[in-house]
């Protein structure tokens, strides 16, 4: 039985994924200071993945095992700076690689890139990904 | 000069258009889950980058065959199949025993290789949704909000010590670092994807 002082679960679960604008100053002032509180919240963040869950996982994720991915910056140039692609008779496209019009680059990783792309044969659009050398 | 022809790529051939998110997501979620994975499983660096390759290569020929007409998930389907590649992938082929149920005798032995690749093609799923619900989290919330959740959860310092260190109340830290856990769970919920924890 939480004291009618406490803040009730429901009103805590909102607390909890209230993004920093929007958090009630009132409730935070409170459960700063408020070991039940805190305690509830506590109790209802480790129903499913764990706080020790969570930093385990994020823990590893950032050690050597990591595959290198996301800027792309180590990519060859080739990928980078997209002179693989040949002109294209449409203006409007970034050029042709194969038969298929490149249409963006939505993506550079550790591997490659990752381009929208139509396929005139099959009158569709397709992902295309080019993997580094 | 890169060649097509000559060229390693990765096309996936969708027949509805409206899936290509779901491919993309896919794609940049399951590379690092599959190399993270090999890698686990004792490939080195280079061995495991190749297996992601020739998995997502092999997966991407096969996404002409989903039905989108059909009833099912194009999520849940991706990582079925790409599932069981990267188990097959990295089961060693244990040499046949010579009786006449050899066959059962390999698959046996296989099972607990097999069932090891299963539990970790899990876990670094789950590391990787949240490793990129975090990404996603971390820019739109006040840092010193975040160093609460990283320092204690992530990086294993107590309470008391972050809380000299941001220069807060404990309680101002443990409130901070279950509001973050909460939000990187939500991240994750909201994604709008069976890609879930
Ligand atoms: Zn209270």
């Amino acid at each position: 039985m939480i004291a009618p002082s406490h803040y009730d679960r429901s009103v805590l679960a909102r607390f909890l994924t209230a993004s920093e604008d929007n958090c009630p100053h009132d409730i935070a002032a409170h459960v700063e200071n408020c070991e039940e509180c805190q305690l509830a919240l506590e109790g209802m963040i480790n129903d499913g993945l764990t706080m020790k869950e969570a930093g385990r996982l994020l823990q590893q994720d950032s050690s050597a095992a990591a595959m290198p991915a996301g800027t792309g910056q180590d990519l060859p140039a080739e990928l980078q700076q997209l002179s693989f692609l040949e002109p294209s008779d449409d203006a409007s496209t970034l050029g042709t690689f194969g038969r298929y019009e490149i249409l963006r680059v939505l993506g550079r990783g550790g591997m490659g890139i990752v381009m929208q792309a139509f396929d005139p044969v099959l009158d569709r659009a397709c992902a295309v990904k080019v993997l580094a050398p | 000069m890169l060649e097509p022809e000559t060229r390693e790529t990765l096309i996936a051939q969708l027949s509805d258009p409206t899936a290509l998110p779901a491919w993309e997501e896919f794609v940049e979620l399951y590379q690092s889950v599959v190399y993270r994975v090999a890698r686990n499983r004792g490939l080195q660096d280079a061995d495991a980058e190749d297996l992601t390759q020739e998995v997502l290569m092999t997966v991407a020929r096969k996404v002409e065959d989903f039905d989108f007409s059909k009833n099912g998930s194009f999520r849940g389907w991706l990582l079925k199949i790409t599932r069981d590649l990267v188990v097959n992938k990295l089961t060693r082929d244990t040499k046949a025993m010579g009786s006449g149920d050899s066959e059962v005798l390999r698959l046996v032995n296989q099972q607990p290789e097999r069932d090891a690749t299963r539990s970790t093609l899990l876990l670094e799923h789950r590391r990787a949704l949240l490793a990129q619900a975090a990404e996603r989290l971390r820019p739109t919330i006040r840092r010193e909000t975040w160093d609460a959740f990283w320092l204690t959860a992530v990086e294993g310092i107590s309470i008391s010590e972050a809380a000299a260190r941001l220069n807060k109340t404990e309680g101002a830290i443990r409130v901070a670092r279950c509001r973050v856990l909460a939000q990187l769970k939500k991240v994750i919920e909201s994604d709008d994807s069976t890609f879930s924890l």
